[in-house]
């Protein structure tokens, strides 16, 4: 490489020396990459090519600005076209299973929790640059995302949306309580603060809430919906009764019948509104309650968002456990610009850009990076303390296995839940419950294994 | 000189026979019928026949997306059948609501039609207006039912609560969507709500051709009002009622919208209808195969209807007046 022709690299790159720096690191390492960078040019067939990525809309718009940014900024230097497409986050599982079906249509593209399993065979093995994205960031703080059925790397742990307990520090600190640590506490101060009319809300629904809390409570009494080996189903113990049994207590004491019919957007609602007093969920009830200025009921000199605040999830009688929606970012085998896509990988997760892709996102792309939680937003805002530290409480879906396609079924089939309200409002006892969901799984379970071989 | 006859000759010289005439000569006089037919029978095959078939290959493959399919025979139903109670409770949601939503369709809808048959003032106002459901958006409208039947803040809720009447009789809260009966009767509410429009519309076209003069002949014989509904009206609409009774069973059965935006099947499985439950094995779990299983049961319920009703189209205008 001439000195020339690498001044006129680092005058293209200047705007951003350590993205150079990086991109340079991982040029070595890919060798796809470099020698665009050593001569400055794009070699003339890159300038007909095209990098795309498909991703879900996110909540936040600016995150997907930010994405994009980076997305051009790499096509820019690696002298190629780019094209970031979104599509509403409950489409994206139609879409990506039509481009499986014909075999064509993105390069990198945004997986869900179990998508990494689901399409194994499509996804490009990404062991390597995982390895190097994760070393380079401290490590993950949680094990298991983005793996497929044959145990390889299919998709790189991007972040994902915790449930933290959010509450009423006002109404809690009124009845004479602290904040709540554990489910115990939770049932103790929801039962007191139901009879002041500010129930807990828990969905026990059709809704993605619902799914991930349950399991939250389930694995914080030690059950478990499946073994580590993410195929034998051990749903039916008596930690799952004893849990059930606790979530009935939990619904007769401290919620209302409403969060049988609750939706992802109710409890956001409940908490905002003023009625409830606590609820789990991600960051966005406190962000729209902050948005809508939205006056307490009770006190129309309080805005509510002023006395909401956000704690760890509590802890059970086997630690404290939560689940969540893990995104990963996977590459289609069929691509053809496979090398490339991986070259753009190791440049977002740098952590330059994926502290910038963060504070984009206003917090609520949680980092699975150890060395990415503790970023200075989540100290400039009280409200956001828990969050570097629930990364390493939070699980996905299928922990202590992976997220497979299985677990998706039964998470996409609310089966869960269902047997959680059953147990609720006395159309079953905990223990028929629990035999009727293992019954359940087992049929999946059995299905996906004949399937998988 | 041989003289050739006349006949012969004429045989020689007349022109060969073209293609058209050879087909025509083959199939018929017809033959220019069934080329105009053709458009619309190509039509028919590619958007109703060949997704037809493949969702019956796709019922009796493994399909999986991404995997090759294979054929299995009637695995996937025999598994539904008998191993899914998801599925058994579907077969009895949707009956339920075919059959509630239409019985109060067609009862609804012809009392309507009745009523609007005498609103002699502003008569086009009332006869527009009472098409708006059925013009809406069906995800549209049923967003604002969500609203209005949302278990926090339902606005009916809120009307029993703090409107006089009723706050006399201390009605509700009611958790429409939350309590499986309740939740079932709120979804075959707005279904009605939705789909009474076509009922009225049409009961009211078939009522104006009812001829007057049999109205007059039973008034002067002395016959009641209500034998001349059961005698006159009745009689006269049942082809009309048989035709809209089949387009709504059709479509109920199929209903998509209203379930996925109100309840998404809950709670606890108590509104999950074919459709939504074949969305969520095939499109959720990726399992096309059992969707299209899921699908297919609808077909023979599907068949039985059509037969029913169009033989009493038939048995009712073979007949003249």
């Amino acid at each position: 490489m001439s000195k020339k022709t690498a001044l006129t690299t680092n005058k293209k790159l200047s705007s951003s020396s350590s993205r150079r720096g990086f991109l340079q690191g991982a040029a070595v390492a890919t060798g796809g990459l470099a020698g665009i960078l050593a001569t400055g040019i794009a070699p003339a067939t890159a300038q007909s090519r095209e990098l795309k990525m498909l991703v879900n809309s996110h909540f936040v718009p600016a995150s997907d600005e930010e994405l994009g940014r980076q997305l051009a900024e790499f096509g820019k230097a690696a002298g190629v076209k780019t094209r970031l497409d979104r599509v509403a986050h409950l489409q994206l599982p139609a879409v990506l299973a039509g481009e499986v079906q014909g075999q064509k249509g993105h390069d990198l593209v945004a997986v869900g929790n179990s998508n990494p399993h689901l399409y194994s065979k499509h996804l490009e093995n990404l062991d390597e640059i995982h390895e190097k994205i994760g070393k380079a960031g401290g490590g993950f703080t949680s094990k298991g995302i983005g793996v497929g059925n044959d145990g390889h790397i299919k998709a790189i742990p991007w972040y994902f949306i915790s449930f933290p307990l959010a509450l009423r520090t006002d109404l809690i600190a009124d009845i004479g309580e602290n904040l709540p640590d554990t489910w115990d506490d939770v049932h103790r101060i929801g039962t007191k603060l139901k009879k002041k009319g500010h129930p807990l809300g828990i969905q026990l629904a059709h809704s993605v809430d619902s799914n991930m809390i349950l399991r939250g409570i389930l694995w914080s009494y030690g059950a478990k919906l499946v073994d580590e080996d993410s195929k034998t189903v051990s749903v039916n113990s008596k930690e799952t009764v004893e849990a059930f049994k606790f979530i009935a207590a939990l619904y007769k004491d401290a919620m209302t019948s409403e969060v049988l019919a609750w939706d992802d957007r109710n409890n956001n609602v409940c908490l905002n509104s003023g009625k409830c007093s606590m609820i789990l969920n991600p960051i966005s009830a406190y962000r729209s309650a902050v948005k809508a200025k939205t006056v307490d009921p009770d006190n129309p000199n309080l805005l509510v968002h002023h006395s909401i605040n956000h704690i760890m999830p509590p802890k059970g009688p086997a630690g404290r456990h939560m689940a969540a929606s893990f995104n990963a970012a996977g590459i289609w085998k069929f691509s053809k610009q496979k090398e490339l896509a991986k070259e753009f990988l190791a440049f977002h997760f740098s952590k330059e850009n994926a502290n910038k892709h963060l504070t984009a996102s206003k917090g609520y792309n949680q980092p699975v990076l150890a060395g990415n939680a503790l970023h200075p937003l989540y100290a400039s805002n009280p409200k956001y303390y828990f969050a570097p530290f629930i990364g390493w409480y939070t699980h996905a879906i299928g922990w202590p296995g992976v997220p497979t396609a299985a677990m998706a079924t039964v998470t996409d089939q609310y089966l869960l839940p269902d047997a959680a309200a059953s147990v609720a409002v006395g159309k079953a006892t905990a223990e028929d419950a629990v035999k009727k969901l293992e019954t359940q799984m087992a049929r999946i379970y059995k299905r996906a294994a004949k399937r998988e071989g | 000189m041989v003289s050739v006859p006349i006949v012969e000759r004429a045989v020689i010289v007349s022109p060969p026979a073209t293609f058209r005439s050879r087909l025509k000569k083959r199939v018929g006089p017809d033959i220019d019928g069934y080329g105009f037919l053709l458009p619309a029978i190509i039509i028919m095959l590619s958007l109703v026949a060949y997704p037809f078939c493949l969702a019956v290959w796709f019922s009796v493959s493994d399909a999986f997306v991404g995997e090759p399919a294979s054929y299995i025979g009637l695995e996937n139903f025999i598994y539904i059948l008998i191993e899914d109670d998801i599925f058994l409770m579907t077969v009895w949601n949707t009956l339920l609501f075919a059959f509630w939503s239409v019985l109060f369709k067609v009862v609804l809808g012809l009392s309507c039609a009745l009523l609007l048959q005498r609103i002699l003032k502003l008569k086009r106002f009332f006869r527009g207006s009472v098409l708006l459901p059925f013009v809406a958006p069906t995800a549209l409208s049923t967003l604002g039912w969500w609203l209005i039947l949302d278990p926090t803040y339902s606005h009916i809720n809120w009307i029993l609560a703090n409107t006089w009447p009723f706050t006399m009789f201390g009605w509700g809260p009611y958790n429409f969507l939350g309590e499986p009966t309740l939740a079932m009767a709120s979804v075959i509410f707005v279904n009605i709500w939705r789909g009474i429009p076509f009922f009225i519309i049409t009961i009211l076209a078939g009522l104006m051709s009812i001829p007057e003069h049999l109205y007059d002949a039973a008034e002067i014989d002395g016959a009641s009002t209500w034998r001349k509904f059961y005698s006159i009206t009745l009689p006269l609409l049942r082809p009309v009622l048989a035709i809209i009774i089949l387009f709504s069973t059709i479509f109920t059965l199929g209903e998509f919208n209203i379930i996925y935006v109100l309840t998404r099947g809950g709670p606890m499985n108590s509104t999950h209808l074919f459709s939504t439950y074949s969305f969520t094995l095939g499109i959720l779990n990726h399992e096309i195969a059992l969707g299209a299983a899921v699908a297919l049961f609808l077909f023979p319920i599907l068949v039985v209807t059509v037969i029913v009703l169009l033989r009493m189209v038939r048995r009712d205008t073979s007949h003249e007046l």
